[in-house]
């Protein structure tokens, strides 16, 4: 089991205080942090775990 | 542009419905949402079958819908998923 970095608990928590934080998820078995968030351009991504983020390409679920 | 087709947008559903259980589960218990990170056990107040069936589901809700597929994300769960 993958545990979360640093790098991406500080973006997690930044989202969240910052009240941009929807449904999220960290999966142990890949370190990917799937996050949703209101934002149009970036609205479902992965926290990757070293911080970077990958966009999911999604907007109609 | 993506379109969720009806199984995913199922499976979106039941995983947002798991992702509000532990959610729910954890405000009772400790008094506030903070700290709440769902797929990490012991911070998720989910059992470890709800665990797990989130992580299938956004595995695959993500995997099947991506034309360009993020690098980390392990295809081996593609092989169990017709669409």
């Amino acid at each position: 089991m993958i545990e979360p970095t640093e790098e991406q608990y500080l973006i997690i928590q930044a989202l969240d205080t910052l009240e941009l934080l929807g449904s999220h998820f960290f999966d142990g078995e890949t370190g990917d942090w799937y996050i949703q968030t209101p934002s149009l351009n970036l609205p479902h991504a992965i926290i990757l775990l070293d911080g970077s983020i990958v966009s999911l390409n999604w907007k109609q679920l | 542009m993506n379109q969720a087709n009806e199984i995913q947008k199922q499976q979106y559903q039941r995983f947002t419905e798991i992702f509000e259980q532990g959610k729910q589960r954890y405000i009772e218990a400790v008094g506030h949402s903070k700290g709440y990170i769902p797929g990490v056990k012991g911070k998720d107040y989910l059992s470890d079958e709800e665990r797990e069936e989130a992580k299938q589901l956004i595995q695959e809700i993500f995997e099947k819908s991506n034309s360009q597929k993020p690098r980390t994300i392990s295809s081996k769960l593609s092989q169990n998923v017709s669409l």
